[in-house]
């Protein structure tokens, strides 16, 4: 149970407050709702690109990190295809250094060229880094586009195109900001030993200031119901081939979420799953072999990967993967796998809890999809999982015509 | 006018404490040490076994080793192994890093009785059957193989050679016959000798309730579970000359991983938190002179770390990174200004008070809560040590001046005692 209260601004800006007396560092987290989806298509990778430009200095702030890390903080962000997520953490006394901070760079920023042209390269180094210097380093970078025809999931957070960022002019990156960066975009979460008043008069007196922004009302493509298997073959450099195969499922808030979700941990999740047993320990086709979801905002992806051992073959690795897949919908599971997964679900959401800045992000994010009460109903919702649910979320999804699989071969 | 110029003010806590855990002992002797905190109604065991290292090969052995502990007991394979703790929602990990092999137990209160008699079995009766073995080293040689295809990963077995040596487990390179030869009579010996009540120490981290000391005594506090502690004492690290620079050409490589550093000294040593406050000008945090230059002004990488680590028989300090093969050398000559920098000129003071605020600030993290607080006290036990240490390591980092900080480059960091690897 994650105790919570939540205000807004008249600019818009939703505030939640967590108070953990225990603690003697605060949490700060600032969603803003702004991710990878809401590109052009011409110019994929911004909303990435742009989270490393929030850190070149703000409108009255030449460097984000130096006062903060002064004052004894620490901070990241990550950005992916539905959301921008930048947090910190500070010791209780210095938190008015980060409104201070976080306020300044929503307010605006410097833009300067040099932070642009250096953060263009380090985004370049890192596309190198992630995704062509890793072995199947390009793996979702062939999946999305195959997966996805219409919805822009099908490029990754990092861009489509890595010309895309080589070609980002100053006055893109502005209107970016100027469209997304608002207070009415954004959701703060302050965790800590803090009193509701206290992250009032803060938030009041930092972000108050900051003018709402227009209006972004997202109209995203729907991805069409797929009709037809697809399908994909590579050969790389690589030392042994690899089988994907993805299959679309519900959105993040869709009921039949839980039970999509279950229904992986059945088929993958430690070593009392369906995968290790039957695939890992029985058959010694694979090294590797996983499911696992996307859990997307909008209608996202459950996914099947495998490594398989040298001299594998690939239609075998297939078979015997539809065949445990097709008596997920063909079969109930049993009562003693679903009992395994609910209690280990209900442990990790409990561990969970232990974490201050893992309180915060998630308080955020569930906010952002439907009201943060929501947090505190999950158990339930995956303890009223039962085997006909999870058979008819399978008989939905592992179907041929909803899947695209990819053949990775080695050279 | 709300003023967005002047930072607000702030205020670094001056001392950061830890309380000493509540300790016991098991009635053969297994001391136990507490963090109790009511706030979940979960419970985390550690059991911590020190390694021996007296055999070259035993990073591979006892990373084998401990990951097959649940892998069968002589009355439970390990598909009922695995059955029985996760009818309980429990997570187990059974690991093992360079001196210790801990088996981690996490569970819900409510079902900790009930699990424990499994937990039990594993940790005290397993026995690594031949067939398990069989896939497990074929599963792990696999990884292995797909992962000697990054650059990071042929860097990081590379340089630990060059730095401590083939003869001794920290710096043995692993090779794929090593997984070949391994047998199953290895691994009985090495959990013989490791797993054993003579040579472990339990902490608990959680809501402890008050009959958990005694649940956990019921099942680990007899005597039937003494081990034959080595006899034989442990392999010294080599003293090794400094080797040439080395670029391992890797075929299609886009990017070179860089290492360059030295074995170093551990924890234990005096001059450790003073070079912990050097490291972290160096290469230790965001704002680091490494990561200004290479990255945040030059564009060269996605990241550049230093980092000391300490072990318990020795440690290293390592530069790491990696940059576009064309990029290669410009990065290699800018973190060797970089040192030269370090060791002719005095850190300037606002740059000091930032890092030294910035330890303060990490300290304060790793320390937060019972279960950041367990973690550390873990990290201080592998050398005995005890909270008491953190009030020195405030303090000294309190004391350090820019001068100290020279003198310590001077000492630490003179070139030609640096090691230079490339693979890319």
């Amino acid at each position: 149970m994650i105790d919570f209260e939540k205000f807004e601004l008249e600019n818009g800006l939703r505030v939640i407050v967590h108070k953990d007396e225990t603690t003697e560092v605060v949490a700060m987290n600032l969603l803003y709702d702004v991710g990878a989806r809401d590109e052009e298509a011409e110019r994929t990778g911004f909303a990435h690109l742009f989270e490393h430009l929030m850190f070149g200095g703000s409108v009255n702030i030449a460097d984000y990190d130096e006062p903060l890390e002064m004052a004894g903080g620490d901070n990241n962000a990550f950005t992916t295809n539905d959301i921008t997520n930048y947090y910190l953490t500070i010791p209780l006394n210095n938190i008015e250094t980060g409104f201070w901070l976080e306020s300044d760079r929503m307010l605006s920023l410097v833009f300067s060229e040099k932070s642009l042209e250096v953060q263009r390269q380090v985004v370049i180094e890192e596309y190198k880094q992630r995704y062509l210097n890793q072995p199947y380093g390009d793996d979702w970078l062939l999946l999305r586009p195959m997966a996805y025809k219409e919805h822009p999931y099908k490029w990754p957070t990092i861009g489509e195109d890595i010309r895309h960022i080589e070609d980002a002019t100053m006055d893109e990156v502005k209107s970016f900001f100027n469209k997304f960066y608002c207070p009415n975009n954004a959701i703060l979460c302050v965790a800590g030993n803090v009193d509701l008043d206290q992250i009032k008069a803060l938030s009041e007196k930092w972000f108050g200031p900051i003018p709402r922004g227009n209006e972004y009302v997202r109209s995203l493509t729907k991805e069409p119901d797929q009709t037809e298997s697809r399908s994909m073959e590579v050969k790389r450099d690589v030392p042994v081939d690899a089988f994907y195969k993805v299959y679309h499922m519900c959105e993040r808030i869709n009921d039949d979420f839980y039970s999509t979700d279950l229904m992986s941990d059945i088929l993958s999740g430690g070593r009392s799953s369906r995968f290790h047993i039957e695939l890992l320990k029985k058959k010694t086709l694979f090294s590797e072999v996983d499911a696992y979801i996307t859990a997307d905002s909008d209608t996202g992806l459950f996914v099947v990967t495998a490594r398989l051992h040298k001299g594998g073959d690939m239609k075998e690795a297939e078979k015997v993967i539809d065949e445990e897949l097709a008596r997920m919908t063909n079969e109930f599971v049993t009562d003693q796998e679903l009992h395994r997964v609910k209690n280990k679900m209900e442990s990790m959401l409990v561990f969970q809890e232990i974490n201050l800045l893992n309180k915060a992000m998630n308080l955020c994010s569930h906010e952002l999809m439907w009201g943060a009460d929501n947090i505190n109903g999950e158990v339930e919702k995956y303890l009223n999982v039962t085997k006909e649910s999870i058979s008819k979320v399978a008989k939905e999804i592992f179907r041929q015509e909803n899947s695209s699989t990819l053949y990775y071969y080695a050279n | 006018m709300l003023d967005r110029i002047t930072p607000p003010a702030f205020k670094i806590p001056e001392s950061v404490e830890i309380n000493e855990p509540n300790r016991s002992e098991l009635s053969n002797g297994i001391p136990v040490y507490c963090f109790h905190s009511e706030k979940q109604d979960l419970v985390k065991i550690d059991f911590i076994f020190d390694l021996n290292h007296n055999s070259e090969k035993l990073a591979l052995v006892s990373s084998i080793g401990s990951s097959m502990l649940n892998e069968g007991t002589s009355e439970k394979n390990s598909e009922e192994i695995a059955n029985e703790i996760d009818h309980y929602g429990a997570f187990l990990r059974t690991q093992s890093s360079k001196d210790t092999a801990v088996v981690t137990l996490y569970c819900l209160n409510k079902h900790l009785e009930s699990v424990l008699p499994v937990i039990e079995q594993v940790v005290k009766d397993s026995v690594f059957p031949e067939k398990e073995l069989e896939i497990t080293l074929k599963n792990a040689k696999q990884k292995f193989l797909v992962r000697l295809d990054e650059v990071d990963f042929l860097a990081h077995l590379e340089f630990n050679r060059d730095v401590f040596g083939s003869s001794h487990a920290y710096g043995f390179k692993v090779e794929q016959k090593d997984y070949d030869e391994l047998t199953r009579q290895n691994l009985l010996d090495f959990y013989k000798r490791t797993y054993g009540s003579n040579n472990c120490k339990i902490m608990l981290t959680g809501n402890i309730r008050s009959n958990s000391v005694e649940l956990i005594g019921r099942h680990f506090g007899g005597v039937d579970w003494g081990v034959e502690l080595d006899e034989q004492s442990e392999i010294e690290i080599p003293l090794l000359s400094k080797l040439e620079p080395k670029h391992i050409k890797k075929r299609g490589a886009v990017q070179c991983a860089i290492r360059i550093g030295k074995r170093m000294i551990n924890k234990t040593h005096e001059d450790y938190t003073k070079l912990q406050v050097l490291n972290t000008v160096f290469g230790g945090y965001f704002g680091s002179r490494l990561m200004s230059n290479l990255r945040e002004d030059k564009g060269l990488t996605y990241g550049i770390y230093s980092a000391l680590q300490s072990y318990k028989n020795g440690g290293c300090f390592v530069v790491a990174m990696e940059t576009g093969v064309e990029n290669n050398q410009i990065a290699l000559d800018e973190i060797y200004s970089e040192f030269k920098r370090l060791r002719e000129q005095t850190i300037d003071a606002k740059e000091l008070e930032l890092v030294k605020n910035y330890l303060f600030g990490e300290i304060l993290r790793s320390t937060d809560g019972i279960f950041a607080t367990s973690d550390y006290y873990k990290g201080l036990l592998l050398y005995d040590l005890n909270s008491n240490y953190l009030s020195g390591v405030m303090k000294t980092i309190n004391e350090t001046n820019p001068l100290e900080l020279q003198e310590l480059a001077q000492k630490y960091f003179s070139e030609d005692t640096l090691q230079e690897l490339v693979v890319g």
